[in-house]
């Protein structure tokens, strides 16, 4: 085929039947080995301290900034009284889940695909097989069981930074006071935006740490090697998460036209 | 146990071939290792010695011929039932490859605490009584960045034995090392197998410690045998390759 | 050419010189700082106290302008390659050429003097091939190429040989001696290996115990008295050197 696109394409479906094959021996293990307790609390301890601050922090600027944006909006319309409820339901659904995760992508993803490569080049993994163990219970399940669980924790705590964050930048910069911006939330946050906002940060979570462990583990070449299989994480973690963002919305929008019978 | 098999082999290649997309590897290897014997396997680099290793612990599999070791044809069973092959062959890489999250007591109990149920006491045990067999004391608590690439290459060797395997693999245990340890090394080597009564393999570059330490030596080119016998009869040998190696050995 | 040193951690009060045209050969055990001495005098670490000199001029006194002079006759094979991977065979060699030549580089002429040092040390055939694609003895050779693309008039080599088997070793080390006497060059290198060192030196220096012992030529290295320098050379277990490994 001389159409570039064409082997781009071959190389993108090669590598997500590879990602595919790899879950499927992941689950394998799993179900016939177990999921080694221990190491993945590790892994859960390791990956929540690496994040906690910095997940916070980002957290909290995307709840301040849709504040700032929407309260520039809705004051034209002489709407302040909806500023909390627009804010917090943006960020719940949409901006909150995408931004984390994009950051978290950015450090769990590559210390991850990192780590597993470096393991990989120096031989590590072989040495793991020659003591009769397998890699995947030893390295793999423990840090996609812990990467699921902490990232989704993560993003909870992100979120709730972000809406502390709307608060106060709601307080500081709309000057409304707190009561004010409160009242409208559960007019327009409902149980149905929660749950969309908790079910992307799953996907997300499931892709972040599916991707990073295959490509750290799937790594050949040295040092240089390890370097791809970064940049490789990094690129394939954020085109996943903006795809599987549109899916989910998608899902989401459906499953509500269907729960008021339309 | 099959009829063509020699009962005292250990490990046993037939007619093996190994291909790496279209380049041949290995071209139809065949040879036997005996019971408590240590075999050299010697050649210039990029022959195939390492990917002959790694055939045996199933990090590679043959495309065409058999493996046989102690007893079992081992080159087409399933991934899950090689582990336990595995842990018959302990294999020393080239480089440490210690697990760098882990505590050197941790690397070495690794293997132990995945296939034996020990009480932490007897793991403890095992591990101390490890480290002595490679001449370490009180480095348990290390981390493996904190100790020199020579006493790495030593726990790598104790964590290889903890599991007791009954075959030793060596992926050029001195290559890098300056003479002194060198043959603190391959005395290692020596007294290990000696000990520990297991079947060795050793692929090195060293005619001089191969000379010294093998029961039978074996060189390897192009993907084929081109020599092998004990270090006597290896001597005597005409082939101009072999004579090259030995010439670096007489010269030292 | 003169190299002196004062006092510093890994080395202590360590003083030799290297005549224009001489090979001298570093060993000495793992880790006791034969490398650190290779870079001090190449200038890429400086001595805590003390000075290295080359050609009469000391390296710590000099400008940046001085310093780029230098370089120029100054050549470093080091022990990982150091090879740049993204580049080819030829684009590796190519490289220093143009960085010296700077804007002013002759691009046919680069790649031409490239194609030439590949020939030289018999890896022409590899001219498109990145680094990773050629086996180690063939990097060996590359780097090589590219440390002495500039015509250095002092080369250092860091473990040409590390990781080789012996047939291969010999031949590198045979085209280390060649492409020296061709250009009538200085040569310091620091090897592991005795065969090694006996076949290229001219004297042998023992770097243990923070100092540099002069063991002379390679004959007279292994009539050498020093009992660390015998156990050394001969690998013996017994002796004044506690086996690290």
């Amino acid at each position: 085929m001389t159409f570039p696109f064409v082997s781009g394409a071959r190389l993108i479906i090669d590598d997500i039947g590879g990602c595919m094959l790899f879950i499927g021996e992941a689950f394998r293990t799993a179900f016939k080995r177990g999921i080694p307790v221990h190491e993945t609390f590790v892994q859960i301890w390791r990956v929540t301290m690496q994040s906690l601050s910095t997940t916070a922090l980002a957290g909290f600027f995307v709840g301040a900034l849709m504040t700032v944006q929407f309260s520039l909006l809705v004051r034209n319309f002489g709407a302040l009284g909806f500023l909390g409820g627009l804010s917090t339901s943006a960020t719940i659904r949409e901006v909150g889940p995408l931004l984390i995760a994009f950051m978290l992508s950015g450090k769990v993803g590559a210390y991850t695909s990192a780590e597993l490569g470096t393991m990989r080049v120096t031989e590590q993994i072989d040495a793991i097989r020659c003591l009769g163990a397998s890699p995947f219970q030893e390295i793999i399940l423990p840090r996609i069981v812990g990467i699921i669980i902490s990232s989704f924790f993560l993003l909870l705590v992100g979120l709730m930074m972000s809406i502390f964050g709307g608060v106060l930048l709601g307080i500081l910069f709309a000057h409304i006071n707190i009561d004010e911006y409160l009242r409208n939330v559960p007019t327009i946050v409902n149980a149905f935006s929660i749950g969309t906002g908790l079910f992307k940060c799953l996907v997300f979570a499931i892709l972040l740490a599916t991707i990073c462990t295959y490509k750290g583990y799937s790594t050949t070449g040295g040092s240089k090697g390890v370097g791809r299989s970064v940049v490789a994480t990094a690129v394939s973690t954020m085109v996943g998460i903006v795809v599987a963002d549109w899916v989910t919305s998608v899902i989401s929008e459906a499953v509500l036209n269907l729960a008021a019978g339309r | 146990m099959n009829s063509n098999m020699n009962p005292k082999s250990m490990i046993s290649f037939k007619n093996i071939v190994k291909r790496f997309g279209t380049r041949t590897i290995l071209k139809g290897i065949s040879f036997d290792v005996a019971e408590g014997e240590i075999l050299f396997v010697l050649g210039t680099s990029g022959t195939g010695k390492s990917v002959l290793l790694k055939n045996i612990v199933g990090l590679l599999r043959p495309d065409e011929g058999e493996i046989w070791i102690d007893g079992q044809e081992v080159s087409r069973i399933p991934e899950d039932d090689y582990l336990p092959v595995r842990k018959k062959c302990g294999m020393v890489f080239q480089h440490p490859a210690l697990f760098d999250s882990m505590t050197i007591y941790d690397n070495v109990a690794f293997g132990v605490r995945r296939h034996e149920r020990l009480d932490e006491a007897a793991i403890s045990e095992r591990v101390t009584r490890c480290l002595q067999l490679v001449n370490l004391a009180d480095v348990e608590d290390k981390m493996p960045g904190q100790i020199s690439y020579g006493m790495q290459k030593r726990v790598s060797l104790a964590r290889t034995v903890a599991v007791g395997p009954k075959i030793l693999l060596f992926d050029e245990p001195t290559t890098g090392l300056d003479p002194v340890t060198t043959s603190a090394v391959n005395q290692l080597i020596k007294d290990l197998s000696r000990t520990l009564k297991t079947t060795s393999m050793v692929v090195s570059h060293d005619m001089r410690c191969a000379l010294e330490i093998a029961d039978r030596i074996m060189v390897l080119d192009q993907g084929h045998i081109i020599a092998q016998g004990t270090p006597e009869e290896l001597k005597q040998s005409a082939h101009p390759l072999v004579r090259d190696f030995l010439d670096e050995a007489v010269n030292a | 050419m003169r190299f002196s040193f004062g006092r510093d951690v890994v080395l202590e009060n360590v003083s030799f010189s290297v005549e224009p045209g001489e090979t001298v050969v570093l060993i000495g055990p793992s880790g006791q700082g034969k490398s650190t001495l290779l870079k001090l005098m190449a200038g890429l670490l400086s001595p805590s106290r003390g000075s290295v000199s080359i050609e009469g001029h000391d390296l710590s006194k000099m400008s940046s302008q001085e310093r780029e002079t230098l370089a120029k006759k100054v050549g470093m094979l080091f022990q990982k390659n150091a090879l740049f991977d993204s580049l080819t065979s030829v684009e590796n060699v190519a490289f220093p050429l143009r960085e010296v030549a700077g804007s002013s580089v002759d691009e046919g002429h680069a790649i031409k003097v490239a194609e030439r040092f590949l020939d030289a040390v018999g890896i022409a055939h590899a001219r498109d091939l990145l680094p990773d694609e050629i086996s180690g003895g063939m990097q060996k050779r590359l780097g090589i190429a590219r440390a002495l693309a500039l015509d250095p008039q002092i080369v250092f080599y860091d473990d040409p040989t590390a990781g080789l088997d012996p047939i291969t070793s010999r031949k590198i080390v045979q085209l280390i001696m060649d492409l020296r006497d061709k250009r009538k060059s200085t040569v310091v290198a620091v090897t592991n290996d005795m065969h090694r060192a006996y076949q290229l030196a001219d004297r042998i220096l023992m770097v243990v115990d923070k100092e540099v012992i002069d063991c002379g030529s390679p004959a007279e290295t292994q009539a050498f008295k020093d009992p660390r320098v015998a156990q050394f050379i001969r690998g013996l277990l017994d002796g004044p050197l506690t086996v690290q490994a």
